[in-house]
């Protein structure tokens, strides 16, 4: 999460969103290396079409994006971010399985994932610079925070029942398809904030449709 | 085939995501991403823990099924 947050922070989250949502074609690698699986041509397509999605908004200029200036010199485009949580999920949704037959139920598999996170975040903290560890201005902070979480809740508990009930690779395709609906409630929601141009539109149809195409075909 | 639950239950997660994501871009405004991802992760840390105490099912709860999601947490720093 704090990649993609990282990725949020410099790239907006209507770039990052779509980008994260190749998770399946990282899955799909895994599978391949580490399981001995082999593809067939219309997912090497697939793959094609995710890859195209990520250049495609990678892509624009920097003057469309909504990063503060200077926070994008560091990290070449920014979009690295979003990539590296993309691969996390990845990798996660198979790890994501075995874990589940370890647990009774999808509450406690959340919130035992919830509690080590929890537990490991503060840790984390240390490996960035002092100024950019641990500034919130609560006041201002907290009501877009819990209202973040109670979603987040939702969502965690909705993927933990979804995994439980086995097809995990169709169901984190389909929840990849959150990069759209974050595409839509940007252009709704955050037009102070955030341009979206319809090269980032397509580029989100790509990779979402890409992923879809990997697991599905 | 995919049993229907296991879809809306991947849509419904989509959808609250989404929601998620668009709180927390507000959210940074006031935030580091690190300050963001405790924060966001103490409020469902009480949400969860409050269910679980509700449903009875810490009584459930295995060292093996604890140990397990390390794996998960391992990897969270570097790709996540």
């Amino acid at each position: 999460m704090t990649f993609y947050l990282l990725g949020i922070q410099r790239i907006g989250v209507a770039r990052s969103a779509p980008i994260k949502g190749s998770g399946p074609i990282f899955a799909t690698a895994f599978a391949v290396l580490v399981m001995g699986e082999r593809l067939t041509p219309f997912q090497y397509l697939g793959i094609g079409l995710v890859m195209a999605g990520i250049i495609t908004i990678s892509a624009e200029k920097p003057q469309a994006r909504p990063a503060a200036p200077g926070k994008l010199s560091a990290w070449g485009t920014g979009s690295v971010f979003p990539l590296l949580s993309g691969v996390s999920a990845g990798i996660a949704s198979n790890i994501f399985k075995i874990s589940m037959t370890h647990v009774p139920s999808p509450l406690l598999g959340v919130w035992v994932g919830v509690t080590e996170g929890l537990l490991f975040y503060p840790l984390l903290a240390f490996l960035f610079p002092r100024k950019n560890r641990f500034r919130f201005e609560a006041r201002r902070a907290w009501p877009w925070i819990a209202p973040a979480g109670l979603t987040a809740m939702v969502a965690l508990y909705s993927v933990f029942y979804a995994v439980s009930l086995r097809q995990v690779p169709i169901v984190f395709t389909l929840v990849q398809t959150s990069s759209l609906f974050v595409i839509l409630f940007s252009v709704l929601m955050l037009r102070r904030l955030e341009r979206v141009l319809r090269r980032v539109i397509v580029g989100g149809l790509l990779t979402v449709g890409g992923g879809a195409w990997v697991i599905l075909a | 085939m995919t049993p229907s639950p296991a879809i809306l239950a991947a849509l419904i997660a989509a959808l609250f995501y989404a929601l998620s994501d668009v709180c927390l871009r507000n959210a940074l405004r006031f935030a580091t991403p690190i300050s963001a991802c405790i924060a966001t992760a103490a409020v469902e840390w009480v949400g969860f823990t409050a269910l679980a105490l509700a449903g009875g099912l810490f009584s459930a709860l295995t060292l093996t099924g604890f140990l397990w999601f390390p794996w998960r947490v391992f990897r969270t720093p570097f790709f996540f």
